[in-house]
């Protein structure tokens, strides 16, 4: 019986992740998933929110994802993420000012409404995060 | 006959200025081209795992009798409104050989053509060259992109694309797509016409594979709407890849044209060092010859 799984992080521009965890606390679109191994295979879209990857050894990395999806098969779990960030490499200030302008913005009509409701999501997960 | 050999002397001069000139440009174009390159692969595994999703998803859909595939990105436009918009991606700069001429070259003929089935075309440019080349041709354009610089970045041909999205689902174009080199090996780049929109239909080709055991998923939210999702991220990636291609492809042509540009300059000044010689040889024997027979006319 697998301990552990695979779990590969990756970004339009680059891979992240790439190694054995023992659990993963994933942002859904509706809210926080934890995966252990041998997971039943998923298939899910990702919000925005902190990942947290608990390695082998106990220790956690923490990272900020938003979008994307998540798959996992095999014993595999495979995240692409529209953006993802290290959460020592959040800069705070530039979050809050994120946050202002999201929350500043005029939005009218559906579409625009979503938008910002999600940039603002975005914007206080990554505050959250950055702690 | 002095004045001849200065002025060989002054071309030996000359070519080995510019040989210096375009050495030191093929170094900066492999720096560069690795770097490129770095970039590209590092897109790789988010592009393969976008494809194999939508791979995976397009089966379960096809699978399902009750799915209802009809996204608007997939939508084959009927009436037909007629006109189209093409991407043309090339250099800011210019010293790599037949790169820009490839990729005008077809883009001409596909304008020529489409042209002349009768569909009005919406002319786009990426990158200078290009830009004059319209202007000098006298091709109208309707838009030219300079944010990209030297690298796009995700964020720029995402904005990019989701314009291109939303007009297409407005239904102002029949059809997107986009010129560049495609960079095939390290010694082949050939230019490519890439439609983006409308997609090809991922359930088209899988009827055959779906009885194969299928990976039994929790899906959250349903299948066609993950897929509805994953969409415009392959249109994002495509056309993402094809501006890192084409970056690659860049370079290599470049570290082509100055390597050749340099073995030349070698050439050429093997070949002149040589004529320098011989006309400063010839030039010693004349005057051997004048003051020797002048001493003997006087002897």
């Amino acid at each position: 019986m697998a301990t552990s799984f695979q779990c590969t992080l990756v970004t339009p521009e680059r891979q992240l992740v790439d190694q054995q965890i023992k659990y993963a606390s994933v942002p859904a679109w509706d809210g926080l998933l934890g995966v252990e191994p041998q997971r039943a295979p998923l298939m899910i879209k990702l919000g925005a929110g902190a990942l947290r990857l608990d390695d082998e050894s106990g220790q956690s990395q923490t990272y900020f994802v938003s979008g994307g999806f998540a798959q996992m098969k095999d014993n595999k779990l495979s995240l692409v993420a529209d953006a993802a960030l290290p959460a020592d490499q959040i800069d705070k200030a530039a979050a809050q000012a994120e946050l202002n302008a999201a929350l500043e913005e005029n939005a009218v009509g559906e579409e625009a409404i979503a938008l910002k409701k999600s940039k603002v999501e975005a914007a206080r997960a990554k505050l959250h995060i950055a702690g | 006959m002095a004045g001849k050999t200065r002025e060989i002397r002054g071309r030996i001069k000359a070519v080995s200025n510019i040989k210096r000139i375009t050495r030191t440009m093929q170094m900066i174009a492999t720096a560069r081209f690795q770097a490129s390159q770095r970039r590209a692969t590092a897109t790789q595994p988010y592009t393969r795992k976008i494809a194999e999703l939508v791979g995976e998803l397009a089966k379960a859909a096809a699978a399902d009798p009750n799915a209802n595939l009809s996204h608007p990105l997939l939508r084959k436009p009927d009436p037909k409104v007629g006109k189209e918009l093409l991407l043309v991606l090339t250099s800011n700069r210019g010293l790599c050989g037949g790169y820009n001429g490839n990729v005008l070259r077809t883009a001409t003929q596909y304008l020529n053509a489409t042209k002349e089935s009768g569909q009005q075309v919406d002319l786009e440019v990426v990158g200078r060259k290009g830009t004059s080349y319209f202007k000098f041709n006298k091709i109208p354009v309707t838009k030219v992109h300079n944010q990209f610089g030297d690298s796009a970045k995700f964020e720029d041909v995402q904005e990019l694309v989701e314009s291109y999205m939303a007009d297409f689902t407005a239904g102002k174009y029949d059809k997107v797509s986009v010129i560049f080199m495609a960079f095939e090996s390290m010694s082949r780049q050939t230019p490519q016409v890439l439609q983006l929109l409308p997609l090809k239909d991922p359930t088209e080709g899988v009827e055959g594979e779906v009885s194969k055991a299928q990976v039994d998923y929790e899906y959250s939210p349903e299948p066609e709407q993950l897929l509805a999702e994953l969409l415009p991220v392959t249109v994002k990636t495509q056309l993402f890849q094809s501006f890192n291609e084409s970056e690659v492809s860049e370079q290599i042509a470049r570290m082509v044209a100055m390597k050749a540009a340099t073995d030349n300059a070698n050439q050429m000044s093997k070949d002149l060092t040589r004529v320098y010689n011989r006309a400063r040889q010839s030039a010693i024997t004349t005057e051997l010859t004048e003051v020797i027979s002048g001493a003997m006319a006087l002897g």
